[in-house]
């Protein structure tokens, strides 16, 4: 019986022991902030003094709550600049951290012949491949206009871009895409 | 119910017309490991009656008149035994015996047999020890696939878990060295954190053993054991070296144990691996690689009354996951879907990078069993569990080394049990659980945690009592739980911390019976509750590399309501079984048939424009669900030769519109024709095998929804496609026939296996592998297997 007491003292010690162990948690911090979730994007086209502001808005990521779109008219037979800006929560720049890793981002860029009846990258990575955050086009010489479809890519395999065409997406080029929109472009004089 | 009643009086009355009236009934077992022995020769005089152990170690002889007998005992590799006995009138004889081993090598003897019989009306199925050796260096769920009826759920080759009867993450237990598992069980793509180089025996139970274990055993519980600790005093081991050449994986493990002292005893385990990345027939699983270092250690003492165990066991795993397959949203989906191969396929490489998991799980335990003299024996055990989850992502702007996931989960059991001296004829024990657990989200992963903080406390009471007769026996157990479990959610960045009260009480009940030598039918009734896992209720994100959103059950129109009401899960699960076993002849069939109330299961309820395209939203929801099915095995032996084939079928529905459920096990049959010489010129347990396993496609799956149609989708059509229930976004892959074969033999305590797996190289798919949208399966793999026992 005397073991037997020892045993349970033991066995009691060990409890008290590891169950102090518990660590601190009176603050139970959460993490508020979605470092590298897109919220926004903006498009500005430019053509000479012309600038025509374009953007896609989604602040809750993942949630509920409808994304903003605010889609915009250009001039037919019009060469315009694409500029992209890219932001996160809380209007964080996200734009800086695309440039810095260019190498393993693309923008890429799906289109109607009846929207812009040319395109072309107007930036490079170290590798002289796209990264599409700067573009040019020039708009078709009707009006009416189509879907502008913008995909950026996290890790896509550069070098299976198309060489006539190294703005279309196509499944070998892989990756992730980090954001997928789409705008409705309207072409009226 | 009639039936049974009728079989039951039946049976009495046999009884009692019989002439001789008294039974003897022996439970054999080897002395020091103190496992069932099968096979024993058993002589009964003077009657001449010569019986055989069945599997499970137990003989019975029935009617037998009053008088004195002799029984001998017999076994190849052990000392022979004899016991006279005095037998009265109607007197049930029952004994445990102990069987000395006349070569003190371990691992000499096939281990069938189970210390622990918790219930004994439930249908467990045990991996000989055939099998688990030549599964040694697989993982836990690859193991328990030898198993009839249990499949696994994997995402991809290195991480799978396994399901029985269908069910599987918290829905069924996992009882490791007798202490149920706690890790992150809840994700689809999180393994159970176990060496299986700890377990000596393994076992299913395919009942639902709510009662005795609480609500996670809903779909079953698997029972991992080590053997129990030595009484020799001299140092024992086994070393294990086994290569893979698919992954190119190698995996070394030793064990070494030792009695000492006045009846103390320590054993030591260790092993360690590493592979590098899968290969499919024709490409390299990029990424896939995967690496091990776990060790246990345990010290014991053994007195007449009382017994002592201390356990300690780390396991430390760090898992690459298939590049291609990575963050998967739908348009990533639709990419892989239109692909013949991964778009991101490398060379072989040992290196993981991001994605990958790292887990380490840490285990303490101190258990002890007294015997008291006037009630019973005792068992009391206190365990500290410690599960750190981190899981690292591709990232943006440097923040791949910041995991994207970063988990603590301390647990904290206590159980004790009485296993009440039979008197008369009944058995039982009476029992109590008590858990407290404490998820943590490390903080600083910039990113909104999958699954919020929670403390569970939880307590259950129980009590099963059997009443056992030579030939038949009755089973009853109640249970009654308690949970509390505390959330801290966060809701538009308020901190919420709503609380929750679960009661509910369990029922089973259960019969076996025992006709002639040679069969044995059991049939068991059992009812289990489990209130919904934190992970249910509170989840929300992206599903990873299913390409869809998923909500718990508390989210109403995509926003967190903490005060919904939601039901408990209930079920209630009936299976039988009848063996049979006669001269060559051995089979077995478990039908079954299991309601689940308020299930808890994901469908979809929402197409959801985010910046990142369209997606299907999947939500919890609670519906009335039936799984049923049955299981079949037989064996067959001819001389050397043995054949042995195993099936399995289960069709799950929803009960209102028959809908079929997602990810539901397939048919499947395998079989296996093995030439098996026990001594062979210096040779021991010299075998060759074929085997092959054929799995069906599962016909009764979801329609397909393809995720091109997602792209720009109209309100009508997302409105049509809601209408018509769940879907899933490929087609269940063909059925597809798999051989392997290998041989093995035994010189001087060497054992060598060698075995080829697909050995066809075939190119295949499984639905129930959650990259099926993505890879193809591994191909052809040469497994050798070197141990030495001393």
């Amino acid at each position: 019986m005397k073991n037997l007491h020892k045993i349970s003292a033991f066995l009691l010690a060990g409890a008290v022991f590891l169950g102090a162990c518990k660590k601190k948690k009176d603050d139970h911090d959460h993490d508020h902030n979605e470092q590298e979730l897109i919220t926004k994007v903006v498009v500005r086209f430019s053509s000479g003094s012309e600038t025509v502001t374009m953007t896609w808005q989604d602040d809750d990521g993942l949630g509920s709550n409808p994304p903003v779109i605010q889609n915009g008219t250009l001039k037919p037979s019009t060469t315009y600049d694409i500029d992209v800006s890219i932001a996160g929560e809380n209007g964080v720049d996200i734009t800086r951290e695309i440039i810095e890793e260019a190498n393993e981002h693309q923008i890429y860029y799906g289109f109607p012949s009846t929207l812009f009846t040319s395109f072309q990258y107007r930036d490079q990575d170290s590798n002289g491949k796209p990264i599409g955050l700067r573009a040019r086009v020039t708009t078709n010489s009707n009006a009416g206009g189509g879907n502008l479809q913008m995909i950026l890519v996290h890790n896509p395999i550069k070098s299976q871009n198309l060489s006539a065409t190294p703005w279309v997406y196509n499944p070998n080029i892989g990756g992730e895409q980090d954001f997928n929109i789409t705008f409705n472009v309207t072409l009226a004089p | 119910m009639k039936s049974i009643f009728l079989l039951v009086w039946g049976f009495l009355w046999g009884e009692l017309y019989a002439q001789c009236t008294a039974s003897i009934h022996g439970h054999i077992f080897q002395k020091d490991t103190k496992i069932s022995l099968p096979e024993v020769q058993v002589r009964i005089e003077p009657l001449g009656k010569v019986l055989q152990t069945n599997i499970e170690g137990e003989f019975a002889l029935e009617n037998v008149c009053e008088g004195e007998y002799q029984v001998f005992l017999e076994k190849e590799g052990f000392l022979p035994l004899q016991i006279v006995l005095q037998l009265k009138k109607n007197e049930h004889f029952h004994k445990d015996i102990f069987l000395q081993a006349d070569n003190q090598q371990i691992a000499s003897v096939e281990v069938l047999g189970n210390m622990e019989k918790p219930l004994s009306t439930q249908t467990q199925s045990f991996l000989s020890r055939q099998e688990l050796e030549l599964s040694r260096g697989k993982t836990l769920g690859e193991t328990l696939k030898n198993i009839t009826g249990v499949y696994t759920f994997s995402t991809g080759a290195g991480i799978s878990k396994p399901i029985i009867h269908g069910l599987h993450s918290q829905r069924i237990m996992i009882l490791n060295n007798g202490i149920r598992q706690e890790g992150q069980q809840w994700g689809e793509e999180h393994a159970p954190e176990i060496d299986v180089f700890s377990a000596e025996q393994v076992s299913v139970i395919k009942g639902a053993a709510g009662v005795r274990y609480g609500s996670d055993a809903m779909g079953g519980v698997v029972i991992l054991n080590p053997l129990p600790l030595p009484t020799e005093k001299k140092l024992h081991g086994k070393v294990y070296l086994i290569g893979h050449s698919n992954n190119r994986m190698g995996n070394l493990a030793l064990q070494m144990e030792k009695a000492f002292g006045k009846g103390w005893a320590w054993r030591w385990q260790g092993s360690a691996k590493r592979g590098g990345d899968f290969r499919s027939p024709t490409y390299v699983l990029s990424n896939t690689g995967m690496q091990e270092l776990n060790f246990a250690a345990t010290l014991g003492v053994e007195r007449k009354k009382w017994q002592a165990e201390a356990y300690f066991s780390r396991y430390d795993a760090e898992i690459g996951i298939l590049r291609a397959a990575h963050t998967g949203n739908i348009n990533d989906l639709t990419v892989s879907i239109s692909r013949p191969q991964p778009w991101y396929v490398a060379p072989f490489t040992y290196e993981i990078q991001n994605p990958r998991q790292k887990i380490v799980h840490y285990l303490a335990k101190l258990s002890s069993k007294i015997t008291l003299n006037h009630l019973g024996i005792l068992s009391l055990q206190y365990a500290l569990q410690w599960n750190d989850r981190k899981e690292f992502d591709i990232r943006r702007g440097g923040r791949s080394t910041i995991p994207a996931l970063s988990l603590q989960l301390q647990t904290h059991t206590l159980d004790a049990i009485l296993e009440h001296h039979a008197w008369k004829n009944f058995r039982g024990s009476l029992g109590l659980n008590i858990l407290w657990q404490d998820n943590y989200n490390v903080p600083g992963t910039g990113i909104t945690p999958l699954l919020p903080n929670f403390t569970n406390f939880s307590q259950g009471l129980f009590w099963i009592e059997r009443f056992v007769k030579p030939a038949y026996e009755i089973e009853w157990g109640l249970r009654y739980d308690f949970r509390h479990t505390e959330v801290q959610a966060v809701r538009n960045r308020l901190r919420l911390t709503p609380n929750y009260q679960f009661h509910w009480k369990t029922v089973t009940v259960g019969y076996w019976y025992r006709k002639w030598r040679n069969v044995v039918i059991k049939t068991n009734l059992a009812t289990t509750v489990r209130p919904p896992h934190t992970a249910e209720l509170f989840s929300q994100g992206l599903h990873l590399g299913i390409g869809n959103i998923q909500e718990g059950l508390l989210f109403e129109g995509g926003s967190l309501n903490p005060d919904k009401p939601f039901a408990l899960e209930k079920s209630y699960k009936w299976i039988s079984t009848v063996q049979y076993q006669k001269n060559a002849w051995q089979w077995e069939i478990s039908p079954y048939h299991q309601w689940i109330d308020n299930f808890i299961y994901a469908t979809p309820t929402d197409i959801r424009l985010t910046i990142q395209g369209y997606f299907p939203v999947f939500s919890y929801v609670q519906k009335d669900v039936v799984l049923r099915g049955i299981d079949a095995m037989q064996k067959f032996y001819q001389g050397n030769w043995q054949w042995q084939s195993k099936f399995s079928y289960l069709n799950a529905f929803v009960r209102k519109n028959k809908e079929a459920v997602i990810n539901m096990p397939p048919l499947r049959w395998e079989n296996k024709i093995a030439w098996e010489r026990k001594s062979w010129g210096k040779l021991q347990n010299t075998s060759f095998f074929v085997n092959v396993l054929y799995v069906a496609k599962q016909n009764n799956a979801p329609r397909v929804v393809e995720p091109t149609r997602f792209g720009n989708i109209s309100t009508e059509e997302k409105q049509q496609i809601l209408s018509e229930g769940s879907f899933d976004f490929m087609p269940a892959p063909s059925a597809y026939w798999l051989w392997s074969i290998g041989a093995s033999t035994t010189y001087k305590g060497f054992t060598t296996n060698v075995q080829v797996e697909n050995l066809a190289n075939t190119i295949y798919r499984d639905y129930l592998n959650r990259w099926r949208y993505y890879a193809n399966e591994i191909g052809r793999n040469f497994i050798l297997q070197l141990s030495y026992i001393f």
